[in-house]
């Protein structure tokens, strides 16, 4: 090895030594570089296998879910009234698009978008997550779709899929109770089982039955996993599992029923409920209205603002939201109370003289004149204050409250509706306990026909209403239609002070002098039922002085109209409550809608029974 | 008479034909093999690599086999004379030449497109050391002596780096400096080269137009390159690492099938080799490289005339810049500089100034005995 030995001077070697000693240098430094590349490879093919594996796999491997479709809703007669449809659609994986202008110009060339789209779009996926699959808010037709499919190199993080949408058969008729679904937001996704996640095009309940049913409804997702190239176009399908669909579910809602009170209602703001002696609910109309099917595609804003700012408050379901004093359609209750605490006896009188006067305070009734001598019968008849006023006197606050309560007011009737309100029954606990005041007796005598303190929801009256229209009995009240319900509970002591109650209620609508007399349906005793007419402000003397009309008041200080009934007469099928926002009286108002609804009601039976 | 003259032809070739390094040829052989099979592996019916690698391959060995048979005399006397000639291609190229990418290379051929920066590297290791075949050692390291060599390597840097193709320049640059060290420069002078180089290179900036100012940054910081070739760095390191030690088996590899390695069957053809063999074939592969090396070095040392020897040197050293910059680059230890892997890309130039290049090595061996 000649190479090695080192030579003393540069002067006197050879040049072909000198050379040949450089080029070994030369060499030396190659197997450096020889030594450096082989364990670089050692280490990214050996030692760090497992972790580029995986990096090569998150690059081919594209797991998508696939969205289950929505369960149906039908209602007590099979009619569908929440449908899903087939829909071409396209999710955009942001994380994928390397320039969102580039993507959305080539997108703007294989299918229409108009530049307040593309621009929408923009502004949306800037607050987007990124690993959550961004769907177009748009249906594709076929020709789109198919058209999308073959250029699917060319737009690299676009996904072309085929998902369902919920549409509502009768939109705006159901549109409170049923409700509507639209894309969940964060809140909705951490409560929601991490399957559900990256889950393109899911749409969950928001509002209504939607929500309330929406662990049966939603099902749950399938999942595919495609080998992609790096165009994101799938090469082949390596796993797939299929979802579950969404159960179907069966209403109580009778959709003719639902329909006409829909109609019925029209201008009027408020709500009707009906329901049978079981507590199964045949209608719940709310009004006004909205368009449920544009929630599922995506409201603009405006649309939604002017929604959420209309006076009369059509996003809200009145009958489960909005807590109204009960007024004069209490009064059954109060009698009920006192007769079953033996404060009166069924031959009770008191007289009526307009008004009457209590530490300096004067509580009116609503004639002015007053009723007279008067009985238990007569008072619900022609719905007297001055009566109730002494009945709840000696009644006292808390023992209205424990019947009340008995019969389910100031508590949810349903169970999660996170949109119903739980109304509120006072008691002198509550009054110091809330309020932290003493309770005073003129609040026991307004507590008598139902004003002050005391709110109650439509759905709560017409439960309160039903289980004096079935004599008696315990009802949770429901709206799937498979649950049979067998009345067992009582919850009251005396069935007789039930008959005699639901007796002056009959004379109130079927007898001359009934606060109902107007609205009865002429011909047969088939409805009866009690009015109400709820003050939303106290009336001062002046304006009682001065005789100013309901109707001359501003829309928002006008009474609220009330009414509770149920038919037929003799063998109580039906209870209904309509209530009226603001509407004036109960009998001018609520009444004659009542009766319309029932009269349908009867109409549609009677038709059954004939064939 | 006339009966000796044949004899002696006969018996030139068959000495030829026994001096020839058949051990040597079959290693070129294995990497074109290899190169073949990895072509073939991530080849379409509408791209046709194969078709096109395999024709330059016919070319290229016969130009092998005729330069290799030819005697080290003929290039020692046309050394300057190909010098030229390829300095007027690259005049030509840089004047009126077939612009890919806004880059002025190629001369359009048949089925070659021909780049003379490519043979510039073989004309300037054949131009040096025939400069330095005459000099004695003595005068070596004298500043008169060092002009002419400047001007070989200086003037072919400058058409290669306006063409622009700042990489292919720096590659003739580096390997002329090994030339220069090799032919007995004294260290001082690389010293005092690079001290000035520093010291001029912010004035000769400045006088560059910003566009040209700008093809200096992108060659200096790639990640900055709007194509992306950080990008390309993740994905080939993916798919050298998830090959592991086996690999993922011929035609599996499934970073090149699905389209995630760039440039594959050029630059990055080792990494399409690494994914699919793993570790043992990447090993094997390099190996066999060394190999060629190892043979080449071991050829110029056995060469008896300095001019042999600084020819081989000079195109072995070639062929490790290039094998060490491509797999630098595809495992991510060297930035990104678009450099073929010597024998198994495909390219036309790359592969002809190869063989070519080999040819003389074996040409120097085959005709050590002959006095030039």
């Amino acid at each position: 090895m000649k190479y090695f030995t080192p030579s003393p001077k540069k002067g006197s070697e050879s040049k072909s030594k000198l050379i040949s000693r450089r080029a070994f240098v030369l060499t030396s430094f190659k197997f450096v570089f020889l030594a450096t590349i082989i364990s670089r490879l050692f280490y990214m093919q050996v030692v760090k296998k497992d972790e580029y594996t995986i990096r090569s796999d998150k690059n081919r491997f594209r797991s998508w879910k696939l969205t289950p479709s929505r369960g149906v809703i039908l209602d007590k007669h099979d009619h569908v009234i929440a449908d899903n449809f087939q829909v071409y659609k396209i999710a955009l994986i942001p994380k994928e698009i390397k320039s969102i202008n580039n993507f959305f110009s080539s997108l703007s060339e294989l299918i229409p978008l108009n530049q307040d789209e593309i621009d929408l779009y923009k502004k949306k996926l800037v607050k987007f997550n990124k690993y959550q699959p961004f769907v177009l808010n748009k249906n594709l037709n076929w020709k789109e779709f198919s058209k999308l499919n073959y250029n699917i190199q060319n737009l690299q993080g676009a996904q072309p899929f085929i998902s369902y949408e919920r549409t509502y058969k009768y939109p705006f008729e159901f549109s409170h109770i049923i409700g509507y679904v639209s894309a969940p937001d964060k809140n909705d996704l951490n409560r929601l089982d991490s399957n559900f996640r990256e889950v393109p095009n899911l749409k969950i309940g928001k509002f209504g039955l939607e929500k309330n049913l929406d662990d049966q409804l939603l099902g749950s997702p399938g999942s595919a996993t495609y080998e992609v190239n790096v165009f994101g176009k799938r090469i082949k399908q390596v796993v797939h599992e299929e979802g579950v669909n969404g159960n179907p579910i069966k209403i109580t809602i009778d959709k003719d029923i639902q329909t006409f009170a829909h109609h019925r209602l029209k201008n009027n703001p408020g709500s009707i409920v009906v329901m049978d002696m079981q507590g199964k609910v045949l209608c719940c109309a709310s009004s006004p209205s909205f368009d449920s099917n544009k929630f599922t595609y995506g409201m603009s804003e405006d649309e939604f603002k002017a929604l959420n700012k209309d006076e009369q408050k059509p996003l809200i379901n009145k009958a489960l939201t909005t807590a109204y004093p009960p007024a004069s359609t209490i009064k059954m209750l109060v009698a009920l109370s006192a007769l079953e605490n033996k404060i009166i006896t069924k031959d009770f009188k008191h007289t009526c003289k307009g008004d009457v006067e209590l530490y300096d305070h004067k509580y009116h009734c609503w004639k002015e004149k007053g009723h007279g001598r008067i009985g238990l019968h007569e008072a619900i008849k022609q719905s007297c204050d001055i009566y109730f006023y002494e009945v709840a006197r000696l009644l006292g606050i808390n023992r209205l409250q424990e019947t009340a309560m008995k019969f389910g007011l100031g508590e949810k009737v349903f169970q999660n509706f996170i949109e119903e309100k739980e109304g509120l029954i006072p008691s002198t606990t509550w009054k110091r306990k809330v309020l932290g005041k003493p309770w005073f007796l003129g609040e026991t005598m307004i507590a008598g026909i139902g004003q002050g303190y005391m709110k109650s929801t439509n759905v709560q009256l017409c439960k309160m209403m039903a289980q004096f229209a079935n004599g008696g009995y315990k009802i949770s009240p429901s709206f799937i239609e498979n649950e049979q319900t067998v009345l067992t509970e009582k919850i009251v002591n005396d069935d007789e002070y039930v008959g005699l109650l639901l007796k002056s209620l009959d004379a109130a609508t079927n007898e001359p002098g009934g606060t109902s007399y107007a609205s009865r349906i002429i011909g047969a005793r088939q409805f009866a039922g009690k009015t109400g007419t709820a003050q939303v402000r106290r009336i001062s003397q002046l304006e009682r002085d001065q005789d100013i009309k309901n109707k001359d008041l501003p829309l928002k200080y006008r009474d609220h109209s009330l009414f509770v009934g149920f038919g037929p007469t003799d063998k109580p099928k039906y209870a209904i409550t309509v209530i009226i926002d603001h509407g004036g009286s109960g009998s001018a108002v609520a009444a004659p809608i009542a009766r319309d609804v029932m009269k349908n009601i009867f109409e549609k039976d009677a038709k059954v029974n004939n064939v | 008479m006339f009966r000796t003259i044949k004899k002696s032809i006969i018996q030139q070739a068959k000495e030829k034909f026994f001096m020839f390094d058949w051990l040597f040829f079959s290693l070129v052989v294995l990497l074109i093999c290899v190169g073949l099979l990895t072509i073939y592996s991530v080849d379409r019916v509408d791209t046709n690599y194969l078709v096109k690698h395999s024709l330059r391959i016919a070319v290229s060995v016969s130009l092998f086999f005729i330069v290799a048979f030819t005697n080290i005399k003929f290039w020692y006397r046309y050394a300057y004379v190909f010098y030229f000639i390829v300095l007027g291609l690259l005049l030509y190229v840089s004047l009126f030449g077939f612009s890919a990418l806004g880059a002025k290379r190629w001369i359009n051929l048949y089925f070659f497109n021909i780049q003379p920066s490519e043979l510039m590297k073989v004309a300037v290791i054949l131009a040096l050391a025939r400069y330095y075949q005459f000099i004695k050692i003595e005068d070596i390291d004298r500043l008169s002596n060092l002009i002419i060599p400047l001007f070989i390597i200086i003037i072919p840097f400058f058409l290669v780096a306006n063409q622009p193709d700042l990489g292919t320049g720096i590659f003739i640059l580096i390997v002329s400096i090994g030339m220069l060290w090799l032919a007995g420069l004294n260290l001082k002078i690389f010293l005092t080269g690079l001290v000035s180089l520093f010291v001029l290179a912010p004035f000769v900036i400045s006088f560059l137009k910003p566009y040209q100012q700008k093809r200096i940054l992108t060659f200096l910081n790639p990640e900055n390159d709007p194509l992306g070739s950080g990008y390309q760095i993740i994905q080939s390191k993916i798919a050298i690492g998830s090959a592991g030690f086996f690999g993922k088996g011929f035609k599996q590899g499934t970073q090149s099938n699905l389209e995630f390695l760039p440039e594959k069957h050029t630059d990055f053809i080792f990494t399409v080799f690494a994914e699919q063999f793993g570790f043992l074939g990447s090993l094997l592969l390099i190996f066999i490289f060394f190999g060629i090396i190892l043979t080449i070095l071991t050829i110029s040392l056995q060469s008896q005339n300095n001019f042999s020897r600084l020819v081989c040197f000079g195109i072995g050293f070639n062929i490790f810049v290039y094998l060490a910059v491509n797999l630098g680059m595809v495992t991510g230890l060297l930035p990104v500089v678009g450099v073929p892997l010597p024998i198994i890309s495909y390219g036309g130039t790359a592969m002809l100034t190869t063989m070519f290049a080999l040819g003389i090595v074996m040409s120097a061996k085959i005709h050590k005995e002959y006095k030039l």
